[in-house]
């Protein structure tokens, strides 16, 4: 039964994130052709001229066909279709940033600003004569109003907080629910922070009163009045997710990233179906550096699927006898693996499994409502088959 | 090990077939009136599985599958635990009594866990009956 299938080392990368960068380079640096795809304008930094790399900007997903080893997919780029062949694909398509205005409760104005627009006060260029708008103020950063900020963002934070301490001698105030740096670089920052006489606080149940002038934040320990309050934006799942999870047959986790379900046995990053890994903050709450260390364990785990050059089917795979098969689809629907199709066989037409596809759980074989799929490779005790 | 009727233990690879691994890796083994049926994921169990057990001599059938969320095939504990629920209206129709199957939610950390449940597995002790009043 075990045969091994050669397969062509080229991989597609989709999405348009810093840690799809990484993940590409990774991927050429092992010897990978790579497809680099995004829906977006253009691709941020990431490898230069390669000649494995090709790179396609604009250019969304409109259907995945295949499997593992054969995927198919097929892109529309400026009104033209275009198919592209891969063995395996990386979904690192990043998330979005929004103002999460309803949740905080609070209206932008000029004392009330995100870290964005700080940080473009804070470099524009001296020679334009302007203003530094908020020198020697104090100033009040919140994080985790509402809700946990993400990291990714708390750690703009941090830095800003430490160039305002620096660049314009602000009295900084970080205040903070449940701030947590678990990674190597938040932990170097509030480390930093600290060292640079940035206060935090932690708070519950703030009460802000924001006029022209101050701001006042009363908490469980008093009152704390600044110049100026900075607010972190949030992350949301990109409009297209949901679409893309559909296109790929991938669910979504619960908050609308993919995959943050089946973290037990499929690691971070691994999707229920063979030969789709994600990367970076398309499915995980991280910083840019978290993000990058993500990209290396997707290329990692896309080497160790395809490292070989060459795929073999599980020891246990499901097989569909053609001849007892009636066409009712309940196997291609049930299959958390998508590796169920319908496919023409000598005579007749009847599901088929896709052996490379193929996690061997049975589901097809204990739904098929007139037993026409088995399990090979799998044992079962002598009573089970005689009545 | 301690005697006791035919057990079959049905379970997902995955969560149970570790737990068992474990029990031998601490040198320790499943009763000899347990017989062990390794499937590849819940989702994989059919209730004819559990009739057949009965069939074959079994008194009392325990399905293992693995916790909400930690199923490899995404609902395979699901899928397991709704059979389970099918197999026992059979069987009650049949006159055997729905406590003889019984089904665990399980991690392969839960070696001992099994065999605990395994010990406890037995006919549920009807509640005493409230004394009446007045009676000393």
């Amino acid at each position: 039964m075990s045969q091994r299938i050669s397969v062509d080392k080229r991989v597609m990368v989709l999405g348009g994130s810093p840690e799809a960068g990484s993940v590409t380079q990774e991927l050429l640096d092992l010897g990978y052709a790579v497809h680099w795809i995004t829906p977006d304008a253009v691709l941020p930094d990431g490898p230069g001229d390669h000649p494995r790399l090709t790179r396609y900007e604009e250019c969304a997903l409109v259907r995945l066909d295949g499997h593992v080893g054969g995927f198919l997919g097929r892109f529309r780029r400026n009104g033209t279709e275009l198919s592209l062949n891969a063995s395996a694909l990386v979904v690192a398509t990043g998330n979005e940033r929004y103002y999460p205005a309803e949740r905080y409760g609070l209206a932008l104005s000029s004392n009330v600003l995100i870290i964005p627009q700080v940080r473009k006060q804070l470099e524009a260029p001296r020679s334009t004569g302007a203003a530094l708008p908020h020198r020697n103020q104090r100033v009040i950063l919140l994080l985790d109003l509402g809700g946990e900020t993400a990291k990714e963002i708390a750690s703009e934070a941090m830095c800003l907080a430490i160039d305002l301490r620096a660049q314009w001698h602000c009295e900084v105030y970080v205040f903070y629910q449940n701030l947590k740096v678990d990674t190597y670089n938040l932990e170097r920052l509030t480390r930093t922070m600290r060292e640079k006489g940035i206060v935090f606080c932690r708070y519950a149940d703030p009460q802000i009163a924001v006029d022209d002038e101050h701001i006042n934040l009363s908490y469980i320990e008093g009152t704390v009045s600044g110049e100026l309050l900075v607010l972190p934006e949030a992350v949301h799942p990109r409009d297209d997710t949901q679409e893309l999870a559909g296109l790929l047959h991938v669910r979504l986790g619960e908050d609308g990233f993919f995959q943050d379900i089946n973290i037990h046995e499929y690691r971070p990053g691994i999707s229920v179906r063979k030969g789709i890994f994600f990367a970076g903050r398309c499915h995980m709450d991280g910083d840019l550096a978290d993000a990058e260390g993500d990209a290396m364990q997707a290329a990692a785990n896309v080497d160790a699927l395809l490292g070989t050059g060459s795929l073999e089917p599980e020891v246990i795979i499901a097989h569909v006898d053609s001849t007892k098969c009636i066409r009712c689809y309940t196997c291609v629907r049930t299959c958390p693996h998508a590796a169920v199709e319908m496919a023409d066989y000598d005579e007749v037409t009847a599901a088929r499994v896709v052996d490379l596809a193929c996690r061997g759980c049975g589901a097809c074989v204990a739904n098929c409502p007139v037993r026409a799929i088995e399990l090979v490779g799998q044992a079962m005790p002598a009573w089970v088959q005689s009545a | 090990m301690s005697e006791g009727p035919k057990i079959v233990l049905i379970g997902c690879s995955h969560s149970a077939g570790e737990a068992i691994g474990e029990l031998r890796s601490s040198a320790q083994s499943l009763p000899d009136h347990v017989e062990w049926v390794s499937i590849p994921c819940g989702s994989a169990l059919d209730e004819l599985h559990i009739l057949r057990a009965f069939e074959s001599g079994a008194e009392q059938v325990m399905v293992l599958a693995c916790y909400d969320g930690a199923c490899r095939s995404v609902e395979g504990n699901k899928w397991a635990e709704k059979r389970v629920g099918a197999a026992r209206t059979i069987l009650e129709e049949a006159g055997i009594a729905g406590w003889r199957l019984a089904f665990h939610n399980i991690a392969p950390s839960m070696p001992f866990d099994l065999l605990r449940w395994l010990e406890e597995f037995r006919e549920p002790v009807p509640a005493a009956e409230p004394k009446p009043e007045g009676s000393s």
